[in-house]
């Protein structure tokens, strides 16, 4: 009887200790966007000479990724190399979120722009039209503007390696 | 400087151990000399802490990137209250905000203490149990989240912070709600010290209930403060979105709320004794437990920074001991917890405020299975889920509802005395409050009556305190009356909020129910690199008229169109009007008409009011008890 409030909290910090260090490390994946369509939206591109930038440009002309980035954030850095590796094999196409467009501008002329086509989210007012749920992110998209995978966080080989290039190569065959 | 601040840093984790050890010396020889090297070395500790984290912030206010946090999370353009403030918007920072609250109710705890208390052996319990909790945390900030690790070379900018932050609740939502959750250490240090002491009876309860008041006032405070800023943040839009995050401080001041009435209870006779040692821990457990689900990266949010699994693994494991181990000393001591076995007669009020106390644990419960659920679901079967609103709808809503109603149980037995002084005012409140909202669904006016039964019963209760001169009392009942005000609000605003959309020509008026949207006029302007177009909008709400002035900018240079939305508020409501989309002539203006919304902090304060003037009376006069 006396002894119940230390079993019960036992065995609560045993699972959560459990769940812990179980964790997958797919944690980051948001599983439940997966195969659902890229909502419709529209964004300032932040060159003028781009076209706007809309959810057009995912319905056609095979697989893309969308990088959701802004210049405040630190592990948007970190994955910069990874872009630049994904954006020899695949276009990207980045969305400055909550950030100002002009040092969104001096982010990408410091680290090297590796987009296609950046769109401008300045306030974060279509981010829950989009689904972000923060920086950095990155969706992959097929030809039909079907996300095919989405990743939570800042890219590394590992996701590389273990997921991205491994969908992009399947689609090819 | 910084490495001065981090030597103190260091400094201050050495007297915590010398206060450990010369506390064990007391508890052996009962030496009151060794009690005051404990004090002694609590006091070098705080002040060490206190210039330490003066540096820090110095180090912010001076951006001086070699440090790291200071270069991740500042900027040379920001404005100096954010650089200053800054200090706690990142996992380093804000963990030794944290430390630094500790440390000062630890401080204040042994000033109290001193004063209040004569038993040395309980004294120097409390010392040891404080002095490992310290000793704890010092461990985590030097080893695991030191905030004065430095860059090499010198960075010339620094990253600015997150924008979301740059805001003033910032500045005050940290510091308040911390108070909250460190305060209720002190109530932990108390009983695990009087476990320890082979001794509980009811002289403990006088001795936490003033922490308790204290961290649920500071909760409540802390909890209103971030649910505001959420809501004028985040666009006006709710105020409380069910988020893990704010769930899981909910859970330790829905359990203080249970431990405060716990105590009530055991006032004329310790039936409950055993009830209020477990709900302490417990209380402890939950704001240790909220830490360490926000800071160990298991949930996504805007509070859980950079993530480090060794963090969370450490917070895991003083989660672990400090409350395990709590619960374990409990069952050992057993035989110590003076418990009255209840030969009297329950009382009828005593039985409402044993309904009262289940039915907080109940929604506490309900509360931490929805946070604690898609968790272990995620682990044991890889889908990710978010419980939505809808379950707490049908969960909290109704068992929130039974406690109110039970709240305003009074002792009238004066039939009489019932009708003229809560009946008739009840009656006739309603039916002001409506006639001023405009109500017309029975159920919102059962929701207003029942809000409004919560203030009447409290304000009758808190004019017989007054007469008979027991203010002892009177904080309990601000509460109440307190979260009448506030349920009043949450009724409001889920109900009577509206939403108009109204597609008119420059001069035309649309009629809703009781609104009438007017497009007076239209202009175009310039500004230095933008094009405007502002509209003069006259919304007349029953016999009001607001003018507003929502604006449509075009920046020239980059093409992009902002919405500038136009906000008035009033006591009642919260009116928010924009532009919408131009189609030839007609232009839509939007407007969002949040009734009410304005209450629920009005009603938050006066809780966090009563709490804390309850508290102050409390700490002051403990002898008098």
């Amino acid at each position: 009887m006396k002894y119940i409030p230390f079993l019960v909290l036992l065995l609560i910090s045993i699972l959560i200790t459990s769940a812990m260090l179980l964790k997958k490390d797919d944690n980051n994946i948001q599983n439940y966007i997966i195969g659902t369509k890229i909502s419709e939206f529209e964004l300032p591109s932040l060159y003028e000479k781009d076209d706007k930038f809309n959810s057009k440009i995912f319905h056609s002309n095979g697989w893309k990724v969308l990088n959701v980035f802004a210049s405040w954030c630190q592990q948007c850095k970190s994955e910069h190399k990874y872009l630049k590796k994904l954006s020899k094999i695949i276009p990207l196409y980045g969305i400055a979120y909550n950030d100002n467009p002009i040092k969104t501008k001096r982010f990408l002329d410091k680290m090297g722009n590796v987009y296609s086509s950046v769109g401008i989210d300045e306030h974060g007012n279509n981010a829950v039209l989009i689904g972000i749920s923060g920086v950095p992110e990155t969706y992959l998209i097929d030809g039909q503007g079907i996300i095919r995978f989405k990743y939570l966080g800042a890219l590394d080989d590992k996701v590389l390696d273990d997921y991205i290039i491994p969908i992009i190569e399947e689609k090819k065959d | 400087m910084v490495e001065l601040a981090h030597i103190l840093l260091i400094l201050s984790f050495a007297f915590s151990n010398f206060q450990f050890v010369s506390s064990l010396f007391c508890i052996r020889t009962n030496d009151v000399n060794y009690l005051k090297y404990c004090y002694i070395s609590n006091s070098v500790t705080f002040f060490c802490v206190s210039i330490s984290f003066l540096i820090l912030i110095y180090s912010f206010v001076s951006s001086d990137f070699s440090v790291k946090i200071v270069f991740e999370n500042s900027h040379y353009l920001m404005p100096n209250i954010y650089k200053f403030f800054a200090v706690w918007g990142n996992h380093e920072g804000s963990m030794f905000l944290w430390v630094w609250v500790l440390n000062l109710t630890g401080f204040i705890l042994w000033i109290w203490l001193e004063r209040n208390n004569s038993d040395i052996k309980f004294k120097s319990y409390v010392m040891s149990i404080q002095a490992l909790i310290y000793m704890i945390f010092f461990i985590y900030l030097l080893f695991l989240s030191n905030p004065f690790s430095r860059l090499f070379p010198v960075p010339m900018q620094g990253n600015d912070l997150n924008p979301l932050l740059q805001d003033i609740g910032l500045i005050l939502h940290p510091p308040i709600l911390y108070i909250g959750y460190v305060g209720v250490s002190s109530i932990y240090i108390l009983v695990i010290a009087s476990l320890f002491n082979n001794h509980i009876d009811y002289k403990l309860n006088n001795l936490i209930r003033p922490w308790a008041l204290l961290s649920w006032s500071f909760l409540t405070l802390g909890i209103a403060l971030g649910s505001w800023w959420a809501y004028y943040e985040l666009g006006w839009g709710g105020f409380w979105f069910w988020d893990p995050v704010e769930n899981i401080s909910l859970m330790p001041w829905l359990i203080l709320g249970a431990l405060l009435h716990t105590i009530l209870l055991n006032r004329k006779d310790n039936k409950f004794q055993k009830w209020v040692v477990i709900l302490s821990i417990g209380s402890f457990g939950f704001s240790l437990f909220g830490s360490f689900l926000v800071r160990s990266g298991i949930l996504n949010s805007i509070h859980s920074f950079s993530s480090d699994p060794l963090r969370g693994i450490y917070l895991m494991g003083i989660f672990f001991v400090l409350i395990a181990g709590g619960y374990l000393l409990y069952a050992v001591k057993y035989n110590y917890i003076f418990n009255n076995s209840g030969e009297k007669q329950t009382k009828f009020l005593d039985k409402v405020l044993i309904l009262k106390v289940l039915l907080i644990l109940t929604i506490l419960f309900v509360v931490v299975i929805a946070t604690v659920y898609p968790i272990f679901l995620e682990f044991l079967t890889g889908y990710k889920i978010s419980v939505g609103t809808g379950y707490f709808e049908t969960t909290f809503v109704p068992l929130s509802i039974f406690i109110l109603i039970i709240m305003g149980f009074i002792t009238i037995y004066n039939f009489k005395k019932f009708i003229y002084y809560i009946l008739i005012p009840l009656i006739l409140s309603t039916i002001y409050v409506c006639w001023l909202l405009d109500v017309k669904s029975f159920i919102v006016v059962c929701g207003i009556a029942i809000s409004l039964w919560v203030c009447i019963t409290a304000l009758y209760n808190l004019k017989d305190k007054i007469r008979k001169k027991s203010f002892f009392a009177i904080g309990g009942l601000i509460s109440h009356f307190g979260a009448g005000v506030l349920a009043l609000g949450i009724t409001g605003t889920t109900t009577l909020s509206k939403d108009y959309i109204a597609n008119v020509k420059v001069g035309e008026s649309k009629k809703f129910d009781e609104v009438i949207v007017s497009l007076e006029k239209l202009h175009t302007g310039v500004e230095n690199n933008y094009n405007f177009l502002k509209a003069e909008v006259k919304v007349k709400i029953k016999d009001k008229k607001y003018l507003f002035y929502p604006e449509k900018r075009k920046f020239s240079n980059r093409g992009m169109v902002t919405v500038e939305t136009a906000i008035k508020h009033t006591l009642l409501y919260d009116v928010m009007v924009a532009i919408g989309n131009i189609d030839g002539e007609k232009i839509m203006i939007k407007v969002y008409k949040k009734s009410m919304v304005t209450w629920i902090w009005i009603g938050a304060f006066i809780m966090f009011l009563g709490g804390f003037i309850s508290s102050l009376y409390r700490l002051r006069n403990r002898k008098k008890q």
